[in-house]
């Protein structure tokens, strides 16, 4: 009952969600708002002077845990705006592919020289794109929406740590560049594709046979499906694969399926393929399954013996009968002069009628087969196991 | 199609089955003969009953009951051959005690 | 000769029908199990993802073509045709509209339960055949539980069988119609029946809950494992058109098929269909795999003994029933 429960609740838990506004947007088409401090770009400043900040002390790459960071100091000289004399840098690079946007080179700048930015996220076709270059950071300086933080700011937010702060930041550890992962390919896709149409070519043939097709025709029918039947059973007692045998006799038994429906049998026809087809087919493929050997390899029967013995014993045998007859008048009534089919309330009255008895005997022997089959195949002590059991293999 | 072509058909197929039971020494191989041989003999009683009258097909369906216990009970024999003897070739079994 | 002609066109149209409705049946999956799971589901390919079908199509069938070496390239490639025959050949008895059956036959259950139990046989080929140890227990799954699970399915099958004394699928849908819905009346064997038709189903079909032959966690994919492009596209679509015939044999077996007011037969049906469709992918975005074991406590323990019970009490119903109750 528990069981039953849960699964209700699980049901109306999805019912119910399926039917609100989802957790997810359409990204390039909605933008959720982003958080006040949400930053994810750099950017290089001006002071307040109108110059670029930065003068390439190098404080910003020595922190950085990822090592994205390269900076080229420039040489000392004079300013043109102030006069004074100070520190320029020439190159300043940043990649962004391995930066894990920490904002310790932020923090840890005391000119306020570099900054990030509130850019939404901007995806690349190249790792190289991803590189962010001094033109670009001084560009982002003017068309960028700056973050929260800047540096002045942020050490002043920590004061009473930065007293003791005065050592080299923590050496920073050889970071590995994440790859940028490709998505990957989302759940396997469907597909349509014109199929066959064996099994109502071959239900319509019964249904003509019932109603009486013309000689030729059923001659023909019979022919094919005799051919398919004697062809496959030559097949299944020949093939090497065992697996392959079995289907053999699939084909073997569908084969004979049909030519009851030709009989007038459909139901017969009908059991056919459910009981051997469906039951006693997969139940032989299943046993083969379990017993093949450790290695792996198909049980084989390669090892057929007296060939020749077998086979002129029941050449013999088929000799033997087929003369017989053909030699015993009367056998070739046409289907014209056939008894009417059976129908199906005569065989369900015939069975629990007359055959009552037949009938009751028959379901005490497949009890009496279960039971059998249990006992036979059951494990009689499960003892110290000293071979490997069938879950295990 | 005439009764005679049952007839034939089911033995050809009987005999086939005779062959394989003969020739074939993995179990299940043989059980896969016998198979053939209950299907061929289920062809005659249809035939019959299609141009004789008389109860063959529910003779037939009962011996498809009975062919299902039989593979059943079978693939259990088949099973157990290969626990005791790590193998299922027939001729394995020889000494009437597993 | 005229009227095989009438069936092969009848079933050309039925099939074109069904591999369509297939494709929008990919895309309402994908967007109805989006929903579930609170997410969009498939937005950019064509006016709300609608194309998305074509577009896995076509990923599908550009991929490479792989057999795997020691495979039995045979069974291999035959594995997945058979699949598409079997799944599509259940569909030639389904009665669409009082008008509009491929195939009326009088045995109508018993063929659909006999090919639809054949569908094993392809996916223990595709099992066989791959030479892969995951194929191979996904194969062995497979048989396990389509000779399990066919017992439960053919017991709640027969509920209806009794109830209304045909076996045609067309036969049971017109009693229904001029008599009641059994999902409906008699409550006892009908609705629980229905229930147990259903689990069945999914199980036949490979469906969550019962999807352990393919097992992605366990199995890799199971049986589907070495499988690539257009064979694996067959599989998939086998497997949708199993869940879609299984679904309207559902609706003509207890919901009354065609029967329905205002709207014709062919909408009702169609309608049904879908809906119990629906159901299908609902459980399946919902609940999570059984284990083997369980699977088959479910089958032998529960399902199984409940079905002979509700035959029992169907054939109560027919024996002692007061006339005009049923």
């Amino acid at each position: 009952m528990g069981h039953i429960n849960d699964t209700l609740r699980a049901l109306w838990t999805t019912l119910r969600t399926a039917f609100r506004p989802t957790s997810t947007v359409q990204f390039p088409a909605v933008v959720r708002p982003r958080g006040e401090r949400y930053r994810v770009s750099f950017a290089l400043p001006d002071d307040e002077n109108g110059e670029m900040a930065c003068i390439g002390c190098l404080t910003c790459e020595r922190i950085c845990p990822s090592q994205v960071i390269k900076v080229k100091p420039g040489v000392k000289r004079e300013s043109p705006v102030t006069g004074k004399k100070r520190a320029y840098t020439d190159d300043f690079v940043i990649d962004l592919s391995a930066c894990i946007q920490c904002e310790l080179c932020v923090q840890v700048c005391n000119n306020d020289a570099i900054v990030m930015v509130r850019e939404a996220e901007q995806p690349m076709f190249e790792r190289e794109d991803l590189v962010l270059g001094f033109a670009r950071l001084r560009k982002n300086a003017t068309d960028r929406t700056r973050s929260w933080g800047h540096g002045t700011m942020l050490q002043e937010s920590q004061e009473p740590a930065k007293v003791e702060k005065k050592a080299p930041a923590v050496k920073a550890a050889p970071a590995v560049a994440a790859e940028p992962r490709q998505p990957a390919p989302r759940s396997p896709s469907r597909a349509a594709e014109p199929p066959e149409d064996g099994a109502r070519a071959r239900a319509r043939e019964g249904a003509r046979a019932r109603r009486g097709g013309t000689d030729v025709s059923a001659t023909l029918a019979f022919g094919v499906v005799a051919a398919c039947a004697l062809l496959s059973a030559v097949f299944v007692v020949r093939a090497v694969d065992l697996i392959r045998a079995v289907l053999w006799l699939g084909i073997t038994l569908i084969a004979t399926a049909a030519l009851y429906a030709m009989l007038g049998a459909s139901f017969l026809a009908g059991v056919q393929l459910l009981l051997y087809v469906g039951g006693v087919m997969t139940l032989m493929v299943f046993g083969v399954m379990i017993t093949r050997r450790h290695e792996g390899i198909a049980p084989t029967a390669t090892d057929t013996v007296r060939p020749v013995r077998g086979a002129v014993v029941a050449a013999s045998l088929f000799g033997l009968v087929a003369a017989a007859i053909v030699n015993t008048d009367g056998l070739d009534d046409a289907p014209a002069r056939a008894l009417a089919p059976l129908t199906l309330a005569d065989l369900g009255r015939s069975i629990l009628v007359e055959h009552v008895l037949a009938f009751e005997a028959l379901s005490l022997l497949l009890l009496a087969a279960i039971i059998g089959a249990v006992v036979i195949a059951r494990r009689r002590d499960p003892g110290p196991l000293d071979e490997p059991t069938e879950a295990s293999r | 199609m005439t009764l005679s072509h049952c007839l034939l058909l089911a033995t050809a197929l009987f005999s086939i089955g005779v062959y394989g039971l003969l020739t074939r020494r993995h179990a299940i191989a043989v059980l896969l003969s016998v198979e053939l041989m209950a299907n061929a003999a289920n062809i005659c009683f249809v035939a019959f009953s299609r141009f004789r009258g008389g109860s063959g097909q529910l003779f037939a369906l009962f011996a498809l009951a009975l062919t299902v216990a039989e593979v059943a009970v079978g693939l259990a024999l088949v099973i157990l051959l290969y626990r005791s003897h790590r193998d299922t070739r027939i001729d394995l079994a020889s000494e009437m005690k597993l | 000769m005229s009227a095989l002609g009438h069936g092969a066109l009848y079933g050309a149209v039925l099939i074109a029908v069904m591999l369509s409705t297939v494709a929008v049946g990919i895309w309402f999956e994908r967007k109805f199990a989006g929903r579930m799971q609170s997410r969009l589901g498939p937005t950019i390919v064509g006016p709300m993802g609608l194309l998305q079908p074509l577009a896995d199509v076509v990923k599908l069938l550009q991929k490479e073509d792989i057999i795997p070496a020691g495979a039995d390239r045979a069974l291999f490639n035959l594995a997945p045709v058979l699949a598409t025959i079997f799944s599509l050949g259940v569909a030639a008895v389904l009665p669409l509209s009082p008008h509009m059956i491929a195939a009326d036959l009088d045995i109508g259950v018993v063929y659909m339960l006999a090919v639809g139990g054949l569908m094993v046989v392809p996916t223990f080929m595709a099992g066989w055949a791959s030479n892969n140890k995951f194929a191979l227990l996904g194969g062995m799954r497979a048989v396990a539980q389509s000779i399990s699970y066919g017992v439960p399915l053919v017991l709640a099958v027969l509920v209806p069988v009794i109830l209304s004394g045909s076996l045609s699928l067309a036969g049971i849908v017109r009693w229904q119609s001029e008599h009641h819905w059994f999902a409906l009346w008699p409550v006892i064997p009908g609705l629980p029946a229905f229930a147990l038709y259903f689990m069945a189903m999914l199980a036949e079909a490979n469906r969550i809950p019962f999807d352990i032959p393919e097992a992605e966690s366990e199995l890799v994919a199971g049986v589907t494992t070495e499988y690539t492009g257009a064979k694996f596209t067959l599989f998939y679509l086998a497997e949708y058109v199993h869940t879609l015939v299984g679904s309207a044999i559902g609706a003509a077996l207890f919901f009354g098929g065609w029967d329905g007011p205002f709207a014709p037969g062919l909408h009702w049906m169609v309608a049904k269909t879908l809906a119990l469709f629906v159901v299908v992918y609902w459980v399946r975005w919902t609940l999570l795999r059984l284990r083997s074991d369980q699977l088959m406590e479910l089958c032998w323990k529960w399902l199984t003994p409940i079905g002979v019970a509700l035959v029992l009490i169907a054939a109560a119903w027919v024996q002692f029933a007061p006339q005009g109750a049923l």
